[in-house]
């Protein structure tokens, strides 16, 4: 058996090098995005990267699930958002939150022009998750409509409604601090 | 179609995903009235192109937010560590099934096995021993942040017998246990707990003794300066602790645990 046991070591090796190989491609291609994606989510670069590494040593324990074919991205993405929903515990908040309806969007005829990163970054943590997820989810992965519902487990109608107005809530809570800002200047 | 139903399905249309739309509308004939309305509302076709716009902007800049240095190598770094650990702690064989020829491998030993009989008895998968060593640097790549991933655990399972830890660990408060597979075989390898006491808090792991090798001394607490890492065993030895101090020494609180200076 000892023919049997040597190739078996070798497999070892050879498929814990092809895990390594595939990992390390993981983090070479994705880990902007994923930090990225993470921040906007935190609002902060050490939540960000902490969910970063999670998100990555996951990638570790699961790596058969990626040879299995799934998509990476996607995949990354979603163990952001779970260890982010669950380190803040915000679980219970995924209904529609009461003061969603102070965050109903007037509709407005013009476009914010002027916004810079840290008024986006402060739009985006004053938006309930509601709204901010598929949001982030929708310019960070492209995802149609169909894959947000399918990732967040919400009616694909809910999921274009809520893409919809809370993109116009960023387009009206920007077009306020552009105005605040306007008017604070000299 | 007027404006007000159309401006409702634009948001699918801008970014070329059309596919809810047929989704959502199912026999109404929403595509090509849409098509149609646009094709003849200037202000619609306006209201198309700035939410383009916008959207273009937003990626751009959601995309441009700066990435930390040193961040990439941090993370490769990380996951040699985490790949090191899982590999080191079990010797079985991961769920490789990739490879032709260990397939192949393991025909011909269950062919041989069956030959000789024993097939049945000795195709159960043996729980492994594992590496107290490999087994901490797994636990410690989850736990020794106070960020740690304590949401991803399953509830205990009951999987082995939890014994006196009670009577070792009475000073702590303690959380509902969670569990571990650290990749014996069995199922859970390892209970854990989320500790407080006083000033210190943290993360308690508790191992059964019997299904390690390498472990510490009995009741002897082993701390390194500096470090935030404790780990001892019970007092008849069937238990073995391993705590991640959060917040807190975790020289204190050996002390404060065994009236011992580390």
């Amino acid at each position: 058996m000892g023919f049997l046991k040597d190739h078996v070591v070798e497999s070892e090796a050879a498929s814990e090098a092809a895990s390594r190989e595939i990992v390390h491609r993981l983090v070479r291609d994705e880990y902007q995005i994923v930090y990225r994606f993470a921040y906007r989510l935190s609002g902060s670069h050490a939540d960000a990267e902490d969910l970063t590494q999670q998100a990555f040593l996951q990638a570790c324990r699961k790596i058969e699930q990626l040879r299995a074919g799934e998509r990476a991205r996607p995949w990354l993405l979603t163990i952001v958002r779970n260890c982010f929903l669950k380190s803040c515990q915000r679980q219970k908040h995924w209904g529609l939150p009461d003061k969603e309806v102070e965050w109903m969007a007037e509709a407005v005829s013009s476009w914010p022009e002027e916004f810079d990163e840290e008024q986006l970054q402060q739009v985006l943590q004053e938006m309930p998750e509601v709204f901010r997820i598929p949001v982030l989810l929708h310019y960070f992965e492209e995802l149609s409509y169909k894959e947000i519902s399918h990732l967040l487990n919400v009616p694909i109608g809910t999921i274009m409604s809520r893409l919809a107005r809370g993109k116009e809530l960023l387009r009206s809570r920007l077009m306020e601090k552009e105005a605040v800002a306007s008017s604070q200047s000299p | 179609m007027d404006c007000q139903t159309a401006r409702h399905y634009l948001d699918c249309l801008h970014d070329g995903n059309i596919d809810p739309i047929d989704d959502v509308s199912n026999h109404f004939p929403v595509r090509a009235e849409l098509a149609d309305h646009l094709a003849h509302c200037d202000m619609c076709q306006q209201l198309l192109e700035e939410w383009g716009q916008f959207d273009r902007r937003m990626y751009s800049m959601l995309m441009s937010s700066p990435i930390p240095p040193g961040l990439e190598d941090r993370l490769l770094r990380d996951v040699d560590a985490e790949l090191a650990a899982l590999s080191q702690i079990s010797s079985a064989p991961r769920q490789s099934g990739k490879f032709r020829w260990w397939t192949a491998s393991l025909l011909l030993a269950s062919v041989l096995l069956m030959l000789l009989g024993g097939a049945w008895h000795l195709s159960r998968t043996p729980d492994e021993i594992l590496n107290f060593n490999g087994a901490g640097q797994l636990l410690a790549s989850r736990f020794l942040k106070s960020n740690s991933a304590w949401e991803d655990l399953d509830r205990f399972d009951g999987g082995f017998d939890l014994g006196s830890y009670h009577d070792d660990l009475g000073l702590f408060q303690l959380s509902a246990p969670h569990g571990i597979d650290l990749g014996g075989g069995r199922g859970q390898d390892a209970a854990v707990f989320q500790f407080g006491m006083k000033g210190w808090k943290g993360i308690i792991t508790v191992l059964p003794s019997q299904h390690f090798t390498g472990l510490p001394d009995v009741g002897l607490p082993n701390v390194q300066p500096g470090h935030s890492v404790l780990q001892w065993r019970s007092s008849d030895g069937k238990l073995t602790y391993l705590c991640f101090v959060h917040k807190g020494s975790a020289a204190a609180l050996a002390e404060e645990l065994f009236g011992l200076l580390t």
